[in-house]
Parts: structure tokens; C-alpha cells; sequence
């Protein structure tokens, strides 16, 4: 199992960049995207087809996450349009109709995906490789934490979380909120694309399955149970990853109850828990903003229930 | 020309049908709760398996139905009483995330248990009628039958009922009901075993038609979500007619394209309807 230890953290750490990029659009911003693995598939499938193509990574890595950020504009033109459970429910059927295409397209290699996509280092000793994709992990989370920082802090933070605590209020103050809801779906897809793309250079194979819409609630049960802060989101989402991939291992401890896949399904089960839990006791999670809101979605509610000014005022049902 | 695309409706019709039972089971907790129900899919799963686990113990598949139908009832309720009444006041996105929760505890229990591979039932319903050059498999006819007259049932039920009174004074205007003292949390804890009912008849019936899985009921969601906002979410009528057409007009989308893409044409058909007519064919004017 030790041999596994840096492939475990790097994907823990992969998983802390995927939760930092999907934190700024829910946790500050409060737009519900459950479609945020989509984008990743895209960075992961644009790099894989660029490079195979004979294009080199310093140039399709930067393309594939530009693509991610592209292929976000549509929903940034939807969020504009619907309040939020409708916009969720929009992301998943998004993330649902990309794994389809993607998974059944002779381009991007129907069901089996595609193999040989480029893996810089592949010809190091595996301990060396392990160790330099580490690295490039860190590197992949501290860029991704610090492009997250630069959206949620000043003033565009400000009007962010204006947006999260009270849209109305926000867009009569002349914010322009469809802008600021476009632009943090592109921003975060796109890094997620970047994730995307390192991925699949790690792991030198891309297929639909890794993106199955399912995945995205890995990284929401971490951004849930970490919080809204960054630190909260990147620990909450490695620290899900982490010891999933870990109970991978538990037979290696003689731990043979269950078989493979009754592990899988208790790892499932373990995330629906989590999210109703956590949602139970500690809706703001471990590591909360330090402001009064938190992930809990008060724009929301301020939509289903009367505002004490409307009081009286018949309000149609969100 | 004409006899594919007539096949095509003839499939779609059957498969609607299910799709609209689904969306009923959405579509009724909406009403009485305003929130869109995720774990409608785990509830079809589960009342799948729970007939399919019946089976060798009863004996009959009759009661096998029977005995699957009343398990998911029982468990739409104690889904409700234990993970969703905590919730009750809590906002939408939270019941949300919530019911996503259960949605994977549901499935996942059942892949746990019988394990990701495909099952069948063996209720030993073969063959087909046709019609001038047209065929109806015996499975399709005989599910599609249970769905109308499951829908029957449940128009009975709300109209004629007392149950089916207060859960519509619920849906209408809730401080009113409460005024009426019409008892929130057992007019909920119904609708939800209504809804658990309603999932199992459509899951039996789905794994009746082709086999049992336990992605069975997530891969519904999207249709049915489709169906239920199509005919307006809290119209019960709109849910099944929404479900018909998004049925039909899925087969029809194949005669065009492969069918595995099946699931993207019900991803257009949500979105664009969401933007131009959120309040569905028959729904009332809602706010999206």
C-alpha cells in the first residue's frame, strides 16, 4: 500500500483544486452547479485529443482549459434565466448529456475512451514519477487556490457574495448579476478544466466513466463538510478523496467483510450520509466563512418567503 | 415511412407511460412540499428490488408486487419521517442536497446488497401482438395497462378522498390548511409513501419491461424531471402527459439518431422548456 501513498495524495490533492473551483460558485457565490466534474471531463478529453493530435502540452493544456472555460458560457446564459433548484437541476442533466456524447462519440473513442494520451515523466522509475506528479499536484492546487483568491477577494468578492446573500438586492443596487454569475461558472469550469487536463496526463488514459455525473457529489460532499472557506473547500475535498481512496486498502489489513464492489457502494452510501448529516448539524461546515451566511441559501429563501417589506403581498411560489 | 414512425409512437406511448409514473411520484411531492424530489429515483430502485426480493419468498408474483409496492409506501414515509421532516422549514437547496443524499443511500443500499450486475424478473410474460405490421410486446401492453390504472387510482384518491382533499388544500394555500387544522407532517408523511407507491409500480414495471439495475431509477430522473416539469410540476394529469410526450418523443428522436443519446434529448427538451414555458403544458403560473 505504501507504493500507492504519493498516488493517493496526488489524487487527494487533485480533488482539493476541484473543490476550491467549484467553492467559488457555491460556497460564494451561491450558485448551485451539481455539473462542475463535466468541465473537468472537458479539460481532460480537449487536452487528451490536442496532444494525441501531436500538439505539444505547454499549448493544449492552456487550450483545454480555456475550452472548460467556453463550454460554461451556455450555463452562464441559463443561471441568468432560473433561480437556483432549477439551474441544479439544468447542471446535472448537462453533466448527464456531456457523459453521453462523450461516451458514445467515435471522436473521443466511444465507451472505452481514449488510450495513450501523452504522460510526461512515464519513462522515469515509478517512484521518481510518483514523486514529480506530487509536486506537480501542489503546484496544480497553489495555482488553482490562488486563482480562486483572486475572484473572492476586493470588490469583486464583495459583489459575489452579494449575489449568494440577496439577488434581488444586489441587482437593484446595479449589480449586474447575470455578469458576475457568467463569469464565476466560466472562471471556475475552466480551472476545473485545468485539473481536467493535468489528470489525464497523469493517468495516460481519459474514459466517460471517470466523469460520471455522480463524482461531482464527491467534491460537494467535501465543500460541504470542509466549508466556504478555501482552506475549508480544498481540505474538505482532499480529506473525502483521501480516505476514500484509502478504504481501497482496507483489505490489505485483513478487513474482508465485503467485496470490491460492496466497498463502493458503502463509499456511496457514506457520501448520501454525509451530505444529509452535514446538512443536519452543520449546514455552514467545519471550516465556515468568517461572515454570518454561509453555504446555506438564503437568496433562496428570501425568494420563498415574504420579505417583511412584501409581507401580505401574495408571493408565487419559487 | 409511416410504419416506423408509428412503431416509434407505439414505443413511446409504453415507455412514456413510465416515465410518467415517475413524474407523477415528483410531481405529487411538489405539490403539498414545493421542492423537487431527487430520491424519487432511489425509490424506484428500491421498490424494484424489494419485489424482486419478495419474490422467492412468497411464492406468487402477484404478491411479490404486492408485498414490493407496500415495502416502498412504508419506506417513502420513513424516508420522509426520518431524513426529510427535519428539513421541513429549512430552504429549498438544502431539501435539495438532502434528497440527493437519500437519492445515493436508497441506490447504493441496493447495489450493496444484489451487486451491480443486471437482473430480470420471472414473471414469464412473452410475446407480442401486432397489427398489420405493427407490434406491441405483451410486457409493454400489460405495463402500460397498470399505469393507467395506477393513475386512475391516484386521481381517484385525490379527488375523492379525504386524504386526497387535504393534500390538495396543502398544495393550494398551506396557511389556510393549517388554519382548517389539516395536519402538515401526516399529510406529508402520506404523499411521500404515495410517492414511494407510485415509484415501485414504475420500477416494477420498468424492470418488468427490460431488467433491473441499480442506476435503474437515476437514469429515469432526467426523463421524468423532463415529464413532470413539461406537464407543469404539481399537475398530476400535466406529469403523465409530460411523461407521454417526453416518451414519445424520445423514440421519435431515435428514429434520427442513435439511441444511446437518448438522454440528451431529454436534457434539451428540460432546459429549453425551463426557458420558454416553465409553468409546463397544464401547470399554473410558477416562478423559475
Amino acid at each position: 500500500m505504501t507504493t500507492y501513498l504519493p498516488a493517493i495524495a496526488t489524487i487527494a490533492l487533485m480533488y482539493g483544486a476541484l473543490g476550491l473551483s467549484l467553492n467559488i460558485q457555491v460556497g460564494r457565490t451561491g450558485i448551485i452547479n451539481f455539473g462542475h466534474v463535466a468541465f473537468f471531463g472537458v479539460g481532460a478529453y480537449a487536452t487528451a485529443l490536442l496532444s494525441i493530435g501531436g500538439m505539444s502540452l505547454a499549448l493544449s493544456i492552456p487550450l483545454a482549459t480555456a475550452l472548460g472555460g467556453l463550454a460554461a458560457l451556455p450555463l452562464g446564459w441559463i443561471a441568468a434565466r432560473l433561480t437556483s433548484h432549477y439551474l441544479a437541476i439544468v447542471t446535472i442533466g448537462f453533466a448527464e448529456a456531456l457523459r453521453v456524447l462523450l461516451q458514445n462519440l467515435e471522436v473521443t473513442g466511444g465507451p472505452g475512451g481514449l488510450t495513450g494520451v501523452p504522460r510526461p515523466f512515464g519513462d522515469l522509475a515509478p517512484d521518481l514519477f510518483a514523486g514529480i506528479w506530487l509536486g506537480v499536484a501542489a503546484a496544480l492546487l497553489a495555482v488553482t487556490y490562488v486563482m480562486s483568491s483572486i475572484v473572492t477577494r476586493g470588490l469583486l468578492g464583495l459583489n459575489l457574495s452579494s449575489v449568494r446573500e440577496d439577488e434581488p438586492a444586489a441587482a437593484m443596487l446595479g449589480r449586474n448579476v447575470a455578469a458576475f454569475k457568467t463569469m464565476v461558472l466560466v472562471w471556475g469550469s475552466a480551472l476545473a478544466a485545468l485539473t481536467g487536463a493535468c489528470y489525464a496526463h497523469w493517468v495516460g488514459f481519459v474514459s466517460a466513466e471517470q466523469f460520471d455525473p455522480r463524482v461531482t457529489f464527491y467534491i460537494w460532499a467535501g465543500i460541504i463538510i470542509g466549508g466556504a472557506s478555501h482552506a475549508g473547500a480544498w481540505l474538505g475535498a482532499a480529506a473525502i478523496a483521501a480516505v476514500f481512496e484509502l478504504t481501497r486498502f482496507l483489505s490489505d489489513f485483513g478487513i474482508t467483510a465485503f467485496t470490491d464492489t460492496q466497498f463502493a457502494s458503502l463509499r456511496w452510501i457514506a457520501i448520501g450520509l454525509i451530505l444529509i448529516i452535514t446538512m443536519k448539524f452543520r449546514p455552514e461546515g467545519l471550516l465556515p466563512m468568517r461572515s454570518r451566511h454561509h453555504l446555506r441559501d438564503d437568496a433562496d429563501a428570501s425568494v420563498t418567503q415574504p420579505a417583511p417589506a412584501t409581507k401580505g403581498v401574495p408571493v408565487s411560489d419559487a | 415511412m409511416v410504419v416506423p414512425v408509428l412503431q416509434a409512437l407505439i414505443n413511446g406511448v409504453t415507455d412514456g407511460m413510465l416515465i410518467g409514473l415517475t413524474a407523477l411520484g415528483i410531481s405529487l411531492v411538489y405539490a403539498v412540499q414545493r421542492f423537487p424530489n431527487v430520491s424519487q429515483g432511489g425509490l424506484v430502485t428500491a421498490g424494484a428490488y424489494a419485489a424482486y426480493a419478495f419474490g422467492p419468498l412468497v411464492g406468487t408474483w402477484y404478491l411479490a408486487i404486492g408485498a414490493g409496492v407496500l415495502s416502498a409506501f412504508v419506506l417513502g414515509m420513513l424516508g420522509y419521517l426520518i431524513v426529510i421532516r427535519p428539513f421541513r422549514t429549512a430552504p429549498l437547496m438544502t431539501l435539495l442536497i438532502v434528497t440527493i443524499g437519500l437519492e445515493f443511500v436508497l441506490d447504493y443500499t441496493v447495489s450493496f446488497f444484489w451487486g451491480n450486475s443486471l437482473r430480470a424478473y420471472d414473471f414469464g410474460v412473452t410475446g407480442e401482438f401486432s397489427v398489420g405490421g405493427l407490434y406491441v410486446s405483451r410486457v409493454a401492453a400489460y405495463t402500460s395497462l397498470v399505469a393507467l390504472a395506477t393513475m386512475a387510482v391516484v386521481a381517484t384518491v385525490v379527488r375523492r378522498t379525504r386524504i386526497g382533499r387535504e393534500m390538495r388544500a396543502l398544495s393550494d394555500d398551506k396557511p389556510l390548511a393549517r388554519v382548517a387544522r389539516i395536519s402538515e407532517n401526516r399529510t406529508l408523511m402520506l404523499a411521500w409513501g404515495a410517492a414511494g407507491a407510485l415509484a415501485a409500480v414504475a420500477g416494477i414495471c420498468y424492470g418488468v419491461k427490460s431488467q433491473l439495475s441499480p442506476l435503474m431509477g437515476w437514469n429515469l430522473l432526467l426523463p421524468s424531471f423532463a415529464a413532470a416539469i413539461l406537464g407543469g410540476l404539481g399537475s398530476f394529469g400535466g406529469a403523465i402527459l409530460g411523461g407521454v410526450v417526453v416518451g414519445v418523443g424520445m423514440e421519435l428522436f431515435t428514429l434520427a439518431m442513435p439511441a444511446v443519446f437518448k438522454p440528451i434529448f431529454a436534457f434539451l427538451v428540460l432546459t429549453l422548456l425551463l426557458l420558454v414555458r416553465p409553468q409546463g403544458l397544464l401547470g399554473k403560473a410558477v416562478r423559475v
